[in-house]
């Protein structure tokens, strides 16, 4: 039976690596967490069900063990950021101020028509309608059009600092220092999220 | 947060379980093919009132333990040492020697049981 456990670790992890590298595109409106639980849970339970000569506890051993994983990596998604881009990745900016990002694009393996279909879906038949295009984690697309004419750029998650985001965004942190010192903000860890929006910084305080 | 312990909890009680479940099976299959060994040495005597006094005995052992077994087995496995006890029983009866193969054959099966529960990387892929 230990080897049903350790079984079902390995072709977890396996499976789930493998959907993480093949990409969002394969994801369609699940976490890849989630997805893999999807694929494997099905065919586990099933097992014992086809044939009374598997003893019952080879079906429930693998549900179990895919529990404890599912859950661990939810605990390490909800509480780490570095874990929750390893683990979901992070969403990838296709259109950027009306300008889309051909590399970007191509490194997701996203054609034209792909995103002509997805923004047909959206409502917007033409693209020059749209400033912003976010590919997420699950594989969906979100659409910010022109008029809504700024993009939330989130700051600080957790109380820890989103430093490639200062960086593609050009925000200064001495800039975020005085904001927050004016808010009478003394640490970032006393802060669940900061975000900046059309110069304006936002933010909610932990705890609540 | 809840979840995870309960997660943890549940693997956890499965591993100890697991653990509990593979030494049983290891020391009573080390049991039975030590038993299995004495009758073969009976046998290759012919010392035959012994062997089927033994192998009386080892029949009602195993039937003490087969509905256990069942629960964390391979039912293959179990049908296996079942077809062969009851041909090494039947031959130990009919005096014949021929009852040493079917012994050899019970004693492979026991052994497999338990060879295939370990943990190792030639039964993990």
């Amino acid at each position: 039976m230990l080897i049903v456990l350790l079984r079902t670790v390995i072709l977890y992890l396996a499976v789930f690596f493998m959907i993480r590298i093949m990409g969002k595109r394969q994801v369609g409106e699940m976490q890849p967490n989630e997805l893999v639980i999807a694929i494997m849970a099905a065919e586990i339970a099933s097992t014992p069900l086809e044939s009374v000569d598997i003893p019952l506890f080879y079906g429930l051993i693998p549900l179990f063990v895919m529990f404890f994983i599912e859950a661990l990596m939810t605990f390490l998604i909800l509480k780490n950021h570095v874990s929750r881009r390893i683990l979901t990745g992070k969403p990838s900016l296709i259109m950027k101020d009306g300008v889309l990002q051909e590399g970007e694009m191509k490194r997701l393996r996203i054609t034209i028509s792909d995103l002509f279909e997805q923004a047909r879906s959206h409502g917007y038949p033409k693209l020059h309608e749209l400033k912003y295009i976010v590919f997420e984690t699950n594989g969906d697309m979100s659409m910010i059009p022109n008029e809504d004419i700024s993009y939330p750029v989130t700051l600080i998650a957790d109380g820890k600092r989103l430093y490639k985001n200062f960086k593609d965004w050009n925000i200064s942190e001495s800039w975020l220092n005085e904001e927050l010192h004016r808010n009478g903000i003394s640490s970032d860890k006393e802060l669940f999220l900061a975000y900046v929006d059309e110069q304006k910084l936002y933010f909610h305080r932990k705890g609540h | 947060m809840k979840i995870l312990l309960l997660a943890t909890i549940l693997l956890s009680t499965v591993i100890v379980g697991s653990l509990l479940v593979h030494n049983y099976i290891q020391d009573t299959a080390v049991g039975f093919t030590e038993h299995i060994e004495e009758i073969e040495a009976l046998v290759d005597e012919e010392m035959w009132d012994d062997a089927k006094k033994e192998m009386n005995l080892f029949k009602k052992d195993w039937e003490k333990n087969i509905k256990f077994w069942m629960t964390t087995t391979g039912h293959e496995e179990i049908d296996n040492i079942e077809k062969n006890l009851i041909e090494s029983y039947n031959y130990i009866n009919l005096e014949s020697r021929e009852s040493l193969v079917k012994l050899a054959l019970l004693k492979y099966f026991f052994e497999h049981i338990y060879t295939k529960e370990k943990v190792n990387l030639h039964n993990l892929f």
